[in-house]
């Protein structure tokens, strides 16, 4: 089942992102199913679902680390590529892909750091490669995230030395120093127990608070009811349901997502 | 023993083997860079299936060759006769031992590019570098910690292969030891000088190699933990 919802209406601005039947497979398998949907500028957006269910693939397509089978996607309304149609190319240029990802930040799942490096190499090497920033204004950033994350005396020590709530933070503010438009994170918290997860939760509140335009993967339905402005349910790489959190619980459209939601609630 | 050991008899030739030994060094340096640039130039190549099989081939066949026949095939090759112009035996050395190293070094790399994780590819593609820039800036630093250990150990073996030289009449620490050996007779004093220098030399960089090991395992460990 396919759903398109609008989002929320903002005034005159251009949604974030529009995404139309994006379509995605690997080999015979089917991994997204014509995904449409809207976001605002300033909304959030969580995304839910049982494993399998294409949320990763979603991600890593907005941000082109995946490159669609076919659909357009078209961010702030002044971006858009489309794939698989006739007039587009079979493969997308590297400028467009590097384009995108300069808009769209994505945290991973397993941070994805570089963990022979330190903390401050982590965060500057994207500004001063990607966006040619000065050495010495790329640390001065950095060492203001630092700050704002309550890692500030981290900055020299080496990845492998941290926790993994301090590393998913790092890997936030990896994305967060190249300054996207629209930041994506995948299950950020899973690789954590619950302490660190909190760290790492209040975090990303405060990004919230920030006005920062995201979707979040999750399977901490509390934290998404209470972050997220609408809540996506994704099973077998089609959209299920598309709804604001309480109308989402309130109402779960199909059995599969009134039982997932039961599981997340006794296990949360 | 009846040998009347006599090293007072070397002392006049201390400038030659200063001299041999500086020729031994710098030989080492010049084989060391262009071996190593053009080894990770053809172990980047490499990742390209079209390369693999126009390549591999020919890199095989460098690494079959002892490096002895190889430096007396260029002697030959790089002569007046052959080529026009006759070509110094120190850089013919140079060409051969390079190529040599060159071989060993592109595999290695090869096999170290294909073992990069791709999560470490990916976090530098999601930033919005180009190809090149995750290459450069990502994926040769990560290979470079992981083969240092194994680079040092062929740049030591290029420091001892490097004794061949003299065969075609490079003047190195070995060819010292020649001369000396023609001059006065003396061929173990000569051969214990040429053996205590390559001792001074190599020894301090197996150390340094196996530190380097352990701090290039420290970390994999910790990555993988």
């Amino acid at each position: 089942m396919n759903a398109t919802i609008a989002s929320p209406p903002t005034a005159g601005a251009p949604p974030a992102l529009r995404v139309e039947k994006l379509r995605k497979t690997f080999g015979d398998h089917t991994v997204l199913r014509d995904i449409s949907f809207e976001l605002a500028q300033g909304e959030i957006l969580g995304v839910i679902g049982p494993s399998g269910g294409g949320k990763t693939t979603l991600l890593r397509c907005l941000n082109l680390l995946e490159e669609p089978d076919s659909g357009a996607l078209s961010y702030f309304g002044d971006l858009r590529v489309s794939v698989g149609s006739n007039d587009a190319p079979k493969s997308l240029p590297e400028e467009t892909r590097t384009l995108v990802r300069r808009q769209v930040g994505l945290v991973f799942q397993n941070f994805n750091l570089w963990d022979e490096r330190t903390v401050l190499e982590n965060l500057t090497l994207g500004p001063t490669v990607v966006q040619r920033i000065a050495r010495e204004h790329a640390s001065a950033a950095a060492i203001e995230l630092c700050d704002q994350f309550g890692l500030a005396r981290y900055l020299s020590h080496r990845v492998w030395q941290l926790s993994g709530g301090q590393k998913q933070r790092v890997a936030i503010m990896r994305a967060l120093i190249m300054n996207p438009r629209l930041l994506l994170l995948d299950e950020v918290t899973s690789a954590l127990d619950p302490m660190l997860a909190a760290e790492v939760l209040n975090s990303i509140r405060d990004l919230r608070r920030q006005g920062r335009t995201m979707i979040v993967v999750t399977h901490h339905m509390e934290f998404a009811s209470s972050l997220c402005d609408r809540l996506m349910f994704l099973d077998q790489g089609a959209i299920v349901q598309l709804d604001t959190p309480g109308s989402l619980k309130a109402n779960p459209r199909t059995d599969t997502v009134k039982r997932f939601l039961e599981i997340l609630r006794s296990t949360n | 023993m009846n040998y009347d050991w006599n090293f007072s008899r070397l002392a006049p030739y201390t400038r030659a083997f200063a001299s041999g030994t500086a020729t031994t060094l710098t030989l080492t340096f010049w084989v060391v860079v262009l071996g190593t640039i053009v080894g990770v130039g053809l172990g980047l190549v490499l990742r390209r299936r079209a390369a693999i099989y126009a390549m591999y081939p020919i890199i095989d066949v460098i690494r079959a060759i002892p490096p002895l026949v190889l430096l007396l095939f260029f002697y030959f090759l790089l002569s007046r006769n052959v080529i026009g112009r006759t070509v110094d035996a120190y850089w013919v050395c140079v060409i051969g031992l390079s190529l040599n190293l060159a071989a060993f070094v592109a595999d290695l790399v090869r096999a170290a590019v294909a073992n990069v994780p791709a999560s470490v590819i990916d976090a530098g593609l999601a930033l919005g570098m180009r190809r090149h820039q995750v290459t450069r800036h990502v994926v040769l630093p990560h290979v470079a910690r992981e083969l240092l250990p194994s680079l040092t150990a062929l740049y030591i073996g290029m420091l001892k292969l490097s004794s061949l030289a003299s065969i075609i009449n490079v003047r190195d620490v070995v060819y010292a030891a020649q001369t000396v050996i023609a001059d006065i007779s003396r061929s173990l004093e000569a051969w214990v000088i040429v053996g205590v220098i390559y001792v001074v030399l190599v020894l301090p960089a197996t150390y340094g190699a196996r530190r380097l090991e352990r701090w290039s395992r420290r970390g994999s460990e910790r990555r993988s933990a």
